[in-house]
């Protein structure tokens, strides 16, 4: 996996060299930089179940009654004036968030390449390509749009995970980090530092350029953590006192990416991970849970930065949407079509994509892809490239 | 009779086909040579009982030491803990136990084994046939029983692990095919057993419609698969499930003893077509199943895909003509009791493996393992080790996704799982402190003691850790004459060098 982002890589993704170093001083150098926050639910979420079209007679007829919303259960959106999208109950947070003009919905969203394989399109959403034929190597589209949009400094993205998300992969201002409670000092103190900093100063191997990044960029962010009188790192205490605690894991990791924002002005990307969406069994309670866990988390996030001095858009995105028809097993095949939605906020911001309803194909017999799957009617791409306007207009395209 | 290599090859090959070299291993293996090493451990026995021993001496991972060991005990016997109604009323503890053995075990026989190539194929196969203790509490009880039936096989014959995988209760619980039913059949097993397990994504075509587009093999197989294939084959496991006390259509009530069970009225006994074959409608019990595995463990793709897999995997680097020879072996000795034990020396007697170039990043499992055999450490893993471990980006048998947990560097050399990975190797080297083997070593000069440590640690990449770690202990107010714990410092920074962390 390259760890640089090389200048044909911009080049390939359509960004004029010298315009991308350009920006970098001045676009942003005049207005706060903005921050695109991707939450990747690895696994396929069943975006019919999460989102159905309640009064569609095609999906009452074909999807078992558990595994969808509907308009007894579902929460009414009014986003659109043929079809009655609910919202599955778990989901109450984002309702609020659409009334409040702060949501946009693509109910039909996906890979153009008609796949049903989890790793090819995680693998495609990654790179930002539509195509087996495009490939699948190359850096991440986040990790790419980052390097571009963001003014000097030395972190331009962050993944709250051990590990940089593929879609960051290959920018070389990205960090990885899990949790920023206790700091991030080095292990052995001064000594370790020494240590450490002499073994990674050179060596072979791919460890070695990775450490030198790793213990340059935990001491630029641990010298920003806010500390006591002793030096002990202080909580992140989130604003308007937005709770992340009942999403758990999922909730920490939006912290840390909340709190890496807010010590980090130059921050302009950051992923997220949700799994445990894969329900080929057990679908009712197990998606029921992790919607649960999913609404709690944004709720909190879109709380707490309500008031971030710049603009910011979370994308919520899944490699593709499940089957119309349920499995005997209580569960959801891998389909097409997913439900991407974008989430935003930011002191004085004024969503533009507030309450925009993507394109619906609908659910007919000669609607569905090989007759079985909610239609690719969104390339994933289009919702990516009019976030990525909406949100900084004035910054660089994706291609 | 086998080629002469150097000591600094041997170093190479004990890191890629084994778990590190121990002090002196390179040297007796140089002289050994490369073929006689690779015979003595193709013939290493499945068992070891001086490692199992070593395991029965671990302390008890439970609250409870007076409960017996899960590890050693049959499926059936742990059904107790397969039972998730409300009424079982089992702490979260109980359950946990037997995969907390398992990850226990797996980490001394790594470090301990004589069998090194057989553990490395045995983590080989885990990762490749993944299922996940996060997944459930079902799968993680029958962890013990899965390491049991790959570790049979791991040597032996593909299309009998694969067998031994697709009848497995983690498998049919972890790939939800123990619920799968004729009428709307569930497709995860048949999608990742097609995809992940034998033909690879590579041989993916897509969209059913594009199916009547796939060239044929000679002899009417399709090159390729689709989405139709994957449908259809689901059809053919349905029925293959895990008896767990169910009562089926027009039958009398399963056992519950969680023993793999194929259930007639949940089989689609129709026509079906896959990969182009017709498989006849009404075949008798498990016929439709077993017909899909031969189809794919026959397949060339599948040869393809896991040779070259196994070779990433053992070699590192791109190594063409070791791929080739695997390949060829693989498909050859397919029906050989030991064809997979025929592939991998065909894949490891050759120069790839020994090549500098060669080798890829180290995983948390590997590093641990490497450690402990570089510096014979007094080794008794713990909870607190794998929750290290978990943060470095590895915990044994947690990875939640089917495509098992990468190979690929990336999640293991983020901020904070490089961090985790070098708190984790000082602490290692610590609290029990070293080998009696490194104790002559107390008290002699800094320099001559990270220059040993290096040397058993690095190998041919010694000097320059070696040389940077003293140079810093003494400007950091190091004593030039290190004592027992200041040896065991040192020999943390050898392990947390970046030459340690690629094989």
């Amino acid at each position: 996996m390259p760890l640089t982002l090389h200048r044909r890589d911009l080049a390939r993704l359509g960004y004029g060299v010298a315009a991308a170093a350009g920006l970098r001083g001045l676009a942003f150098a005049a207005q706060p930089a903005p921050l695109l926050i991707v939450v990747n639910l690895r696994g396929g979420w069943d975006g019919l179940h999460v989102l159905s079209p309640a009064n569609d007679r095609d999906f009452v007829e074909l999807r078992a009654e558990a595994l969808r919303t509907t308009e007894a259960s579902g929460l009414r959106l009014d986003a659109s004036p043929s079809v009655d999208f609910r919202l599955h109950p778990e989901g109450a947070a984002l309702a609020g968030l659409w009334r409040a003009g702060r949501l946009a919905i693509w109910p039909a969203a996906g890979v153009p390449q008609p796949t049903r394989s989890h790793f090819e399109a995680q693998a495609l959403l990654a790179v930002g390509h539509g195509a087996r034929a495009e490939g699948e190597s190359g850096p991440g589209w986040l990790g790419v749009w980052a390097e571009a949009a963001a003014p000097p400094g030395r972190i331009a993205a962050v993944s709250a995970a051990g590990g940089l998300a593929p879609m960051l992969a290959g920018g070389r201002r990205g960090l990885a980090v899990s949790a920023l409670d206790g700091g991030l000092g080095l292990p052995g103190g001064a000594v370790g530092a020494a240590m450490l900093g002499a073994l990674y100063g050179g060596g072979p191997g791919p460890a070695a350029p990775a450490g030198r990044e790793a213990i340059a960029a935990l001491a630029t962010l641990d010298a920003k953590l806010a500390r006591d009188a002793e030096g002990r790192v202080l909580p992140y205490r989130p604003a308007q006192g937005a709770d992340y605690q009942p999403a758990e894991g999922f909730g920490r990791a939006l912290a840390t990416v909340a709190e890496t924002a807010r010590l980090t002005p130059g921050l302009v990307a950051a992923t997220v991970e949700l799994g445990g969406w894969d329900t080929h069994d057990g679908q009712a309670g197990r998606l029921a849970g992790r919607l649960r866990v999913l609404a709690a988390g944004l709720d909190a996030l879109a709380t707490d930065l309500a008031d971030l001095p710049r603009p910011w858009t979370l994308l919520v995105v899944s490699e593709f949407g499940r089957r119309l028809r349920a499995n005997r097993s209580g569960g959801t095949d891998h389909g097409r079509a997913g439900l991407m939605l974008a989430c935003a906020g930011g002191a004085g911001r004024r969503f533009g994509l507030a309450r925009h309803l993507g394109a619906w194909p609908g659910l007919a017999p000669d609607a569905l892809e090989e007759g079985v799957d909610l239609r690719v009617a969104t390339d994933y791409r289009a919702v990516l490239r009019q976030v990525v306007v909406e949100l900084a207009p004035a910054g660089p395209k994706l291609p | 009779m086998s080629a002469r290599l150097s000591s600094d090859a041997a170093f190479r090959l004990l890191g890629r086909a084994g778990y590190g070299a121990r002090p002196g291993e390179a040297e007796a293996l140089a002289r050994q040579g490369l073929g006689a090493w690779l015979e003595s451990q193709l013939a290493a026995p499945v068992v070891e009982p001086a490692v199992e021993a070593a395991i029965d001496r671990l302390d008890a991972p439970a609250e409870d030491p007076a409960q017996p060991r899960t590890l050693r005990q049959p499926l059936s016997a742990l059904a107790p803990l397969m039972d998730t109604s409300p009424e079982a009323r089992l702490p979260p503890e109980a359950r946990a136990r037997p995969r907390l053995e398992l990850q226990l075990a797996t980490l001394v026989r790594k470090a301990r084994a004589a069998g090194q190539l057989r553990e490395r194929l045995v983590e080989f196969w885990h990762d490749h046939f993944n299922v996940s203790f996060l997944a459930g509490p079902r799968v993680a009880v029958a962890l013990p029983d899965y390491d049991r039936r790959i570790r049979t096989q791991a040597l032996g014959n593909f299309r009998a692990l694969l067998e031994a995988t697709a009848t497995a209760p983690a498998m049919l619980y972890y790939l939800n095919n123990q619920s799968s039913r004729a009428g709307a059949p569930n497709e995860n097993y048949a999608r990742e057993l097609i995809e992940l397990h034998t033909l690879g994504r590579a041989a993916y075509r897509g969209a059913a419609a594009d199916g009547a587009a796939v060239p044929l093999l000679p002899g009417g197989v399709a090159a390729q698969y689709v989405d139709g294939d994957v449908w259809e084959a689901a059809r053919a496991f349905t029925g293959w499930s895990v008896a767990a006390g169910q009562v089926a259509e027009g039958q009398r009530r399963l056992p519950d003893d969680f023993a793999f069970a194929y259930v007639a009225p949940w089989h689609d006994g129709h026509r079906k077509q896959v990969l182009g074959q017709v498989l006849a409608p009404f075949a008798p019990a498990m016929a439709d199943g077993r017909r899909v595995l031969d189809l794919l463990a026959f397949h060339p793709a599948t040869a393809r895909f896991v040779c070259g897999k196994l070779a990433r995997f053992l070699i590192g680097g791109p190594a063409p003509a070791a791929e080739a020879r695997a390949e060829a072996v693989f498909r050859t000795q397919r029906e050989a009791p030991d064809q997979l034990a025929h592939t991998v020396r065909a894949l490891v007697d050759g120069p790839e493996i020994l090549a500098p170039k060669a080798g890829r990043l180290r995983r948390p499992l590997d590093v641990v393992a490497a450690a402990v055999r570089a510096f014979d450490l007094p080794f008794a893993p713990n909870r607190a080790l794998l929750r290290q471990m978990a943060a470095a980006g590895q915990e044994p048998f947690g990875w939640p996704a089917p495509d098992g947990q990468p190979l690929d560097a990336g999640p293991y050399l983020g901020a904070s799982a490089l961090r985790a990975r070098w708190a984790m190797l000082g602490t290692l080297t610590r609290p029990a402190g070293l080998a009696p083997s490194l104790a002559p070593l107390v008290g002699r000069p800094v320099a001559e003691v990270t220059g040993r440590l290096a040397a058993l640690a690095l190998g041919p990449e010694a000097a320059r850790p070696a040389r940077l770690i003293a140079e810093v202990w003494l400007a950091e107010g190091g004593g030039p004459a290190p004592d027992q714990a200041a040896l065991g410092r040192l020999a943390g920074w050898v392990l947390a060098a970046p030459e340690f962390q690629a094989l």
